[in-house]
């Protein structure tokens, strides 16, 4: 796993023989083998639990005409926040407290700079890459819209084949996708050539506990890259998260892995996972189905565990690149509370989607 | 003189009858236009609405005269199973959470009691929902062929703006915009 290797793009020339040969080789080294691990042993402890404060929730109506009806996909630079709305598929440019938007841009369509198309909702995922551009994914056109800070359309990379959510783009401004097709990760560069591959990702793709069920994992192998997330670090240092078995790999000069396996949250996943299987045999659900990268803190991690039943609590680990568990901040809830999914940490704030709200949290202080 | 003064009099009387030809053929053509108006198969912008009743949860009546108040009113008509309306819901929703406390919102379902109620429940809209009391007089007063979401801003017994299906991002803010602006008149 992890072997970096060069990969160069070349067209099969040869006689049926040596394609078909070279067919059952490529089929056989991209395979995935599910496994699941039979007793994982928690390399963390939970002791230090932080609460959050709810300190504000957007109005609908921003002023000046502007309205947020339904935040999506968050994203931040060192002094703006980006909210994407998904109804009027429309970025808003706030300040940190989200107080007063400073520009608005995006419009559906499927013309250049313009994404959705036709559809009825427009899901786009934005991000700001480490060469200081916004960058749109929209999903639906298999696009990725370049915008400058102000919302100038930049260009875009066009017939994206990936299904990969949040857009990872290095200080160069080369983009990191996960190739489907051959479970790897690719680095295109702005002409979209294939720089190199971060190829098979396979052992990797291990299953805490029990493995989903076949039909489940027939659609996992085929949506690979669903169920991985991966960032950039400084100095192009590269982490991708296995949800699957909750393992970060980090890849600088070195490539290091580490087991995310706190010994409550394995509990509790345990149990839930067990519940969900017996209700709904075709349905899965990670330990930690959501990892934000902490944007005040290269170092630090936020894995989203979700509902702690036990403990009646959202919970959110805070974890360093080395595997150790710093904090469990968490918000409590009953059973009427909506979902909070958290999806930015920035400005020591914590950024987080309730049903259609936009919501900032920020820690307790004792 | 008197030549003169006949004359100045029969042109009187032209530009008179003239006058009152001009002034009775439009009165016919406003007539027609609103006979015609009336045939269309939906309501149009600049229409009032015929009076019909409606009916709460808890089966409270409720007179469309309610409409004819100086506060602009937002009516939404849906029904079940209607894939736009269920995503003009979210606009709604959001419309409502904005104008709350400045328009009356009437959200209108077509159908039996017991679905319409518990549609709405699942909907999570915070504004009251009723039935038609008749649902043929409500159609004809309304003019509705399909089963369709509508989206109707009323103020000034005149409807100000109607959308039939899908509301899209930008015209949804748009009638927010609309009806802040008919609450400032």
């Amino acid at each position: 796993m992890g072997n970096s290797m060069k990969r160069k793009k070349s067209g099969f020339q040869g006689g049926s023989v040596l394609f078909f040969c070279l067919m059952l080789l490529s089929t056989n080294m991209f395979s995935v083998d599910f496994e699941a691990i039979k007793n994982p042993k928690p390399n963390m402890v939970e002791k230090n639990y932080v609460a959050l404060k709810k300190i504000k929730t957007i109005d609908a109506d921003l002023g000046n005409g502007e309205y947020l009806f339904q935040p999506f996909s968050l994203a931040a630079d060192k002094d703006s926040i980006y909210v994407y709305d998904l109804l009027q598929a429309k970025i808003f440019k706030f300040d940190p407290d989200l107080r007063a938007v400073k520009k608005s841009f995006g419009r559906v369509g499927a013309g250049p700079g313009e994404y959705g198309g036709t559809g009825k909702s427009y899901p786009v995922f934005i991000q700001v890459g480490r060469d200081g551009k916004l960058y749109a994914n929209d999903t639906r056109m298999g696009k990725i819209i370049t915008f400058d800070l102000e919302g100038k359309y930049l260009g875009e990379f066009k017939n994206i084949k990936t299904n990969m959510k949040t857009p990872v783009v290095d200080a160069a401004g080369n983009l990191y996708i996960v190739n489907v097709k051959d479970n790897a990760i690719d680095v295109l560069n702005e002409k979209q050539s294939l720089l190199f591959s971060v190829a098979n990702q396979k052992d990797s793709f291990n299953y805490l506990f029990s493995l989903p069920s076949s039909s489940y994992l027939t659609t996992a192998t085929k949506n690979f890259a669903r169920d991985l997330i991966i960032s950039l670090g400084p100095d192009s240092t590269f982490f991708t998260y296995f949800p699957s078995s909750s393992t970060m790999m980090m890849k600088s000069k070195k490539i290091s892995k580490i087991k995310i396996w706190p010994q409550e949250a394995l509990e509790c996943y345990k149990s839930s996972l067990k519940e969900l299987l017996e209700k709904e045999k075709d349905r899965y659900r990670f330990m930690f189905p959501r990892v934000l990268f902490d944007e005040d803190n290269d170092e630090v991690f936020l894995l989203h565990f979700g509902i702690n039943k036990k403990r009646g609590i959202n919970a959110l680990y805070q974890v360093t690149g080395n595997g150790e568990l710093l904090k469990v901040l968490y918000i409590k809830v009953e059973a009427s509370t909506p979902f909070t999914r958290f999806e930015l940490k920035r400005h020591q704030m914590f950024y987080a989607i309730e049903d259609d709200k936009l919501i900032i949290y920020k820690e307790e202080i004792k | 003189m008197m030549k003169e003064e006949k004359k100045t009099f029969q042109v009187v009387l032209i530009v008179a009858a003239v006058l009152i030809l001009t002034a009775f053929a439009f009165f016919r053509l406003y007539q027609v236009n609103e006979k015609n108006k009336k045939a269309l198969p939906y309501l149009t912008l600049g229409e009032s609405i015929d009076s019909f009743d409606l009916l709460d949860e808890g089966a409270n009546q409720t007179h469309a005269s309610a409409l004819k108040t100086d506060r602009p009113a937002l009516i939404f008509i849906f029904s079940r199973p209607c894939s736009p309306c269920e995503k003009n819901i979210l606009y709604w929703r959001k419309m409502h959470e904005v104008l709350k406390d400045r328009v009356d919102f009437y959200g209108i379902i077509l159908g039996d009691p017991t679905t319409a109620f518990n549609f709405s429940e699942n909907a999570k809209l915070d504004f009251k929902l009723y039935i038609p009391a008749n649902l043929d007089k409500f159609i004809e007063a309304m003019r509705i062929k399909l089963n369709l979401s509508q989206t109707i801003l009323y103020a000034q017994n005149e409807v100000r703006y109607l959308k039939l299906g899908n509301l899209e991002g930008e015209e949804a803010a748009n009638l927010i915009n609309m009806a802040k602006a008919l609450i400032k008149i």
